[in-house]
């Protein structure tokens, strides 16, 4: 083994060109997928802190079931089944384990500061999640000031989370203004309270998809609420704490039955349901979907970076190998010797990859802060993975590198190499591969886009279609270029046509690693981007959630919101006219997607008469939170 | 004294065909030789006439159509390939024309090759480059030795392991005819001062004169042999050789 690794080591540093140039490429793939996966990761840990801390003083929340998942495939939960029964507040109430249940409204209105120009300078995005509550006590610790007088019926007074109470340059004191036109309400921020976020906008779309205290960015009276909105209060969750002593697991137990059993089926959620909703959440998939992808491309590209080296490597030494059969090593050691090349080539690639993408992170987290919550940190999931892109590709690229050394013969050392004959054009395989390149647009006709099981067989059948016919049609094409450029740059270099036309036929093995790697590259890009252009045409920033009235400067808002919401098809402001609502998701269904396509009007409003102004209004108008307009 | 310590190599009944489209062509046609324990063999050609083949037989590079190849009391058609380069690693130390050292390690690294595993390889790549007078040339790499010393580096992997027999082709071939010369001297040397095993692939008179024996070869066959004497010139090794292939047509 010291003989393979002495000779490996000196056969990869004989190029230090050759080497820098593949390390890069490799430590850019490898880079790559730490960049993602620890994004992904951030994110999961993000998530694992939100929820242990989202439920507050409470120790579990109870919401309906059709807030988490649809009542039945293709059905839209009623307004009805996204509000808890008021049943279950008493019936909560009496059990004698339950120290407190408080119900809790959440409800997307606006919210503007009261004199915009005694804030001027300091102010930023007011939260667009009000709560509504009745508790004699804030959910999470105060961290200024006090909580609402709830005896006092309508007090005018408000509780900021402390993040947004940051962004927005709000301090204790200051006045807002809560909802819009002639129902608008001011009030007093009372108190700053230490509540859970998370950052990013993956992040606030997988908050939106959990029911906890958390979702609020301001805490009023449910009566102040009810006057600023205009509508009877409801319950988007009851906050549930227990008495100390009460054992939570027999009370879960006890309690679900009963739960489910109510008008309108609801369940626990508890931290650990939180972050089981929350990494299951469609943003998080899709990151994690990302981080796979990305991993996958970097592994194919670290295979053809490294084939292409290893097999360029085996084509000069054949001689050497030759020789080292000859004098020390058996056919397994020769083949040895590349894989652990190529090993070789994927280490420093991969030290320089991490590096790097810990670097980036670090460049990233200096630049912006709140891009990753946690710093710079490079989890071991995304080492890992790193490690099998660079070498798992690495051992990959040297299979075929491996199998040429084996094939290699002790008399090769002996006498003069003879250069390989380049081939004629052959006309069954270009028909063939033509052929196999007409496979993906035909695709792209005939299937129908979007839903993620096409998807993978664009990229299954499409793509591998698209390869093969690139591989088989590439001895011609080089043949054509050589014999209609060659001359002619042959001429410009002054150098014998026969000598640049040889160099170019006789590495067609390279020729076709390239062809390959450009062509799977550039279809999974043409891949990707017809799929994430098509979702993207999809979303609207209603379906961000509860983040959406956030992102809207309120002195934008007026009248004019409620007009702007009649413009909208199926669209009725107020409590009994949500209608039309689905859980917010940034990834396709099937289901979904057959209920966009078959809502005529929806898409088409964003450009119908009530124009661009009118759709960012649109955004504007109250929504229970957990309802979102497709 | 066993039969395989007294002849190292012995050949008996060799015939290889080499096929070329539809023709077949016999490069070794019924060969028999025997070569004895510190003897120093020349094989005497011309170009094409099946004396590197015999060589690369010898090795186990090529396989035989007909016969036996015994080396070190081992029939080389009873191993399996990979035994086949253990053995040759161990029992045949090679010398080419072309020296054949790899670029990329050092004049003292190229010598290690066949023993790196072993845990005296430092020891004893010291000492053969001590023998051969490389001790200052031990760290460059063959691109900055001169001819001679790249062929004394190859001389010096061959007797790393300390092998039976020593199998040389043309190895003055590149080298200008002072060098060559010396070179010569070294593997006299070796026999003389060794014992070493020694079989030569030439075609100059003024090299096989540095044998004990020379094999003159012509279209695969063995035509005759004759001694060489120690004061014996280039001239009379020609004359020899001349007359030999004179008597066989």
């Amino acid at each position: 083994m010291r003989t393979i690794l002495r000779l490996s080591w000196a056969h990869v540093r004989e190029h230090p060109l050759r080497l820098s140039l593949t390390s890069m490429a490799t430590a850019a793939a490898a880079a790559m997928v730490i960049w993602v996966v620890s994004g992904y990761d951030a994110l999961l840990k993000t998530f694992d802190e939100y929820a242990n801390l989202a439920l507050g003083r409470y120790e579990l929340s109870v919401a309906p079931i059709s807030h988490f998942s649809q009542v039945a495939p293709g059905v839209i939960p009623a307004p009805a089944q996204k509000d808890v029964p008021e049943a279950a507040v008493a019936l909560l109430r009496s059990d004698p384990a339950v120290r407190v249940a408080d119900p809790m409204w959440a409800l997307q209105i606006a919210v503007a500061h009261a004199e915009p120009s005694a804030v001027a300078g300091r102010r930023g995005e007011l939260p667009g999640t009000v709560v509504g509550t009745g508790a004699d006590a804030a959910p999470f610790d105060l961290v200024e000031g006090r909580w609402i007088e709830m005896s006092d019926g309508l007090k005018e007074e408000g509780v900021l989370s402390l993040a947004a109470a940051e962004a927005a340059g709000v301090r204790v004191g200051d006045e807002l203004v809560l909802g819009s036109g002639k129902l608008q309400q001011r009030l007093r921020v009372v108190g700053l309270v230490s509540s859970p976020d998370v950052s990013g906008w993956s992040a606030s779309v997988a908050k939106s998809q959990t029911m906890t205290p958390a979702v609020g960015g301001l805490f009023v009276s449910t009566k102040l609420l009810e006057q600023a909105s205009g509508q009877s209060s409801r319950i988007s969750f009851i906050g549930v704490g227990l008495k100390e002593g009460a054992d939570l697991t027999p009370f879960r137990f006890q309690w679900s039955p009963r739960l489910s059993a109510l008008a309108t089926p609801c369940q626990f959620q508890e931290a650990h349901d939180i972050e089981e909703a929350l990494d299951e959440s469609a943003s998080a998939e899709n990151l994690e979907f990302q981080g796979h992808m990305a991993a996958a491309v970097s592994m194919l590209a670290a295979f053809f970076i490294i084939l292409s080296t290893l097999n360029m490597g085996v084509t000069e030494r054949i001689r050497q190998l030759a020789i080292l059969r000859a004098v020390a090593l058996t056919r397994a050691q020769t083949a040895l010797l590349v894989v652990v090349e190529a090993l070789l080539l994927g280490a420093v690639g991969y030290i320089v990859g991490c590096t790097s993408g810990w670097l980036l992170m670090k460049a990233a987290v200096a630049t912006a802060p709140g891009l990753l919550e946690d710093g710079a940190v490079v989890g071991s999931f995304s080492l890992v993975l790193a490690a099998v892109c660079a070498f798992g590709g690495a051992l990959l690229a040297s299979a075929w590198p491996a199998l040429r050394a084996m094939r290699v013969r002790p008399l090769d050392a002996m006498g003069k190499l003879a250069e390989p004959a380049p081939r004629g054009i052959r006309p069954v395989w270009l028909g063939a591969g033509l052929l196999l390149i007409s496979v993906y647009p035909l695709m792209a006709r005939v299937l129908p886009h979007g839903d993620e099981e096409p998807f993978v067989v664009y990229l299954l059948v499409g793509l591998s279609c698209l390869a093969v016919g690139v591989v088989l049609c590439s001895p011609a094409f080089v043949h054509l270029v050589d014999r209609s450029l060659s001359p002619l740059l042959a001429g410009i270099l002054r150098i014998p046509p026969r000598l640049l036309v040889s160099q170019i036929s006789s590495n067609l093995s390279r020729t076709l690693a390239t062809a390959v790697a450009l062509s799977v590259g550039l279809g999974l890009l043409i891949g990707i981007h017809v799929w994430g252009a098509h979702h993207a045409g999809r979303i609207s920033p209603r379906e961000l959630g509860t983040g959406c009235n956030d992102r809207l400067p309120p002195w934008r808002l007026g009248a004019r919101s409620s007009r702007a919401g009649q413009c909208l098809e199926g669209h009725h402001p107020g409590p009994a006219r949500g209608g039309g609502a689905a859980p917010a998701q940034g990834r396709s269904h099937p289901q979904r997607a057959a209920r966009h396509r078959g809502a005529p009007g929806q898409r088409g409003h964003r450009r119908g008469g009530c124009g661009t102004r009118l759709w960012r209004e649109r955004a504007a108008v109250q929504v229970p939170v957990g309802s979102r307009k497709c | 004294m066993s039969a395989s310590s007294d002849h190292p190599v012995r050949l008996q009944g060799l015939v290889k065909i080499y096929t070329q489209g539809a023709r077949q062509i016999r490069a070794l046609h019924q060969v028999d030789l025997t070569v004895r324990s510190g003897e120093f063999v020349a094989i005497m050609g011309a170009s094409g006439s099946g004396k590197s083949t015999l060589l690369h037989a010898i090795a186990g590079l090529t396989d035989v159509n007909e016969g036996k190849v015994i080396v070190a009391g081992q029939d080389l058609a009873s191993f399996s390939d990979a035994a086949l380069t253990r053995f040759r690693r161990k029992q045949v130390g090679m010398v080419f024309q072309a020296f054949n050292l790899i670029p990329s390690l050092t004049a003292e690294e190229n010598i290690q090759l066949p023993a790196m595993e072993l845990p005296d390889v430092k020891t004893r790549a010291e000492a053969i480059l001590q023998r051969l007078g490389l001790l200052d040339r031990r760290h460059h790499r063959p691109d900055a030795l001169s001819g001679g010393e790249q062929q004394r580096v190859a001389i010096g992997r061959a007797l790393m392991m300390e092998p039976a027999i020593v199998l040389a082709d043309e190895p003055t071939g590149s080298l200008d005819s002072r060098t060559g010369q010396e070179l010569c001297q070294v593997l006299r040397d070796l026999v003389t001062r060794e014992g070493r095993t020694t079989v030569m692939v030439t075609h100059e008179p003024r090299v096989a004169m540095w044998a004990d024996r020379v094999v003159v070869f012509k279209d695969g066959r063995c035509l005759s042999e004759f001694p060489v004497t120690p004061n014996a010139g280039a001239e009379a090794v020609a004359l020899a050789y001349e007359h030999a292939l004179q008597s066989a047509a």
